[in-house]
């Protein structure tokens, strides 16, 4: 875990066992201990989907709501983590259904250009950051599954092993979707490289 | 150049960290030697640490959230909802619910038993009974049928009147067997008579021209022989003799018949 962060660390097993528990008799410390450990992750999770802070404090919100609400189905012995992201996971699905979907058609229908892809790198005119900004627009693009692949792999640093576990998927698959996700990027991105030197 | 095209397809799983050791340190052996893949490379890269920063716009996004307080109003409104959703009377069952179960149950079990009785039934070919089977002729044999029966009636008809004919003109008319003879000849030309009335409508239908012709002679005769009946005397006897060898019929009836016969369907 990034120390710099301060993030708390995840709970084993046993603890998560305890937690939940707790969270079922409806102890409050038990359930904003449980937040309080993987309410970043969440957030993390959510604004890599979405790109937009309050939307991914929504998304938290929801995530810990339904948790509470769901506690009951949590199988002991199972990770923690793994069950709140997926439950994160599916309710960013919903929202973006929900929400996103016209505007990312709208998006999807502008030109490159409009996207302002092939602006040079200057870093007097404030630009030189301008790959990182290009990529995250890039990134709102992808599909899915691709997105969800990428963000938690890159913005979460999670392992192929962790992101299969947490989308149901095999690591096969999380590879090949990452790798589609990266050759997208790039494709997308293509005007930015042939404007570089 | 093949190699360079090859190496330039497995950068992007070479950057990401995808590939076998094998298959990396090969990479990164042509890496060395050429400056186009070398190029490729560093683009890979930049994008994956560009995808990286992305990672640094969520740190900068997370900074300045109160994480306790956003904690504390979940929690909260965990509370408020947990406590909304006990206060909420159970609702009733429903048509789906526990109450009508048994009965859900009952209807279920009918229809299936139901549906297997009327697939057993239709099974069985009650509503659908297997077509008899029937008898089909076409026109043209039936034609030829009705032909060959008429053909048959007439040679009997004619070979009976050649009977009678022959017994009536090779006999003579002597006094002590000449009232049963005359009885005898007189029942086989009523007979006769009968016959031809069942042969007529066939020699009608079917083209028999010259058969006709002959039948009605014997019928003429007949008529006669059925009308003097027991009466007849011995000139009388001579007479139809006489006229039964002018006219020839025997042999007409034996031509006639023959020719029939010959024509056998």
């Amino acid at each position: 875990m990034d120390e710099t962060r301060n993030e708390p660390r995840a709970a084993d097993a046993v603890e998560a066992g305890l937690l939940i528990r707790g969270v079922r008799r409806g102890d409050r410390e038990a359930f904003l201990t449980v937040i309080r450990l993987y309410q970043q992750k969440v957030f993390q999770m959510a604004y890599g989907f979405f790109g937009n802070r309050e939307d991914a404090l929504d998304i938290v919100q929801e995530t810990f709501l339904r948790v509470h609400e769901k506690s009951g189905l949590f199988k002991e012995g199972y990770g923690l983590q793994g069950w709140i992201l997926q439950i994160a996971k599916n309710i960013c699905i919903d929202f973006y259904r929900k929400n996103y979907k016209k505007r990312k058609e709208l998006e999807s229908r502008q030109s490159l250009d409009e996207l302002n892809l092939a602006a040079p790198a200057d870093p007097h005119s404030g630009r030189a950051s301008d790959l990182p900004l290009l990529v995250g627009r890039c990134v709102n693009r992808l599909a899915q599954r691709q997105r969800l692949v990428f963000v938690m792999r890159h913005y979460q640093e999670f392992r192929n092993e962790d992101i299969a576990r947490i989308l149901k998927i095999s690591t096969g698959t999380v590879k090949s979707l990452h790798f589609k996700a990266v050759q997208n990027l790039k494709t997308m991105l293509a005007p930015y490289w042939e404007s570089q030197p | 150049m093949k190699a360079c095209a090859r190496i330039e397809r497995r950068l992007g799983k070479y950057a990401s960290g995808h590939l076998p050791p094998g298959e990396r340190e090969a990479i990164m052996t042509h890496l060395r030697d050429c400056p186009s893949c070398r190029a490729g490379e560093a683009r890979w890269q930049r994008l994956l640490e560009a995808a990286s920063a992305g990672k640094l716009d969520s740190d900068r996004a997370m900074t300045g959230i109160d994480w306790e307080g956003l904690a504390q109003r979940i929690a909260d409104e965990a509370e408020r909802r947990a406590a909304g959703r006990r206060a909420r009377p159970e609702p009733r069952p429903g048509f789906f619910g526990w109450l009508f179960r048994p009965a859900m149950a009952y209807l279920l079990a009918g229809l299936v038993l139901g549906g297997l009785g009327m697939w057993a039934v239709f099974k069985a070919g009650v509503f659908n009974p297997k077509p008899r089977p029937g008898f089909y002729a076409s026109s043209e044999f039936l034609d030829k049928a009705e032909l060959e029966l008429a053909r048959r009636e007439t040679v009997d008809y004619l070979e009976r009147s050649q009977y009678l004919l022959l017994d009536f003109s090779q006999t003579s008319a002597d006094p002590s067997g000449a009232a049963r003879r005359i009885e005898t000849a007189s029942g086989r030309a009523v007979d006769l008579l009968a016959r031809k009335k069942f042969i007529n409508s066939q020699l009608d239908a079917v083209p028999m021209a010259k058969a006709r012709e002959i039948c009605d002679q014997i019928e003429a005769l007949c008529l006669e022989l059925s009308q003097l009946g027991g009466r007849l005397d011995d000139a009388q006897w001579r007479e139809i003799q006489g006229r039964v060898r002018r006219s020839q019929l025997l042999l007409k009836i034996n031509l006639v018949k023959k020719e029939l016969q010959s024509r056998e369907i």
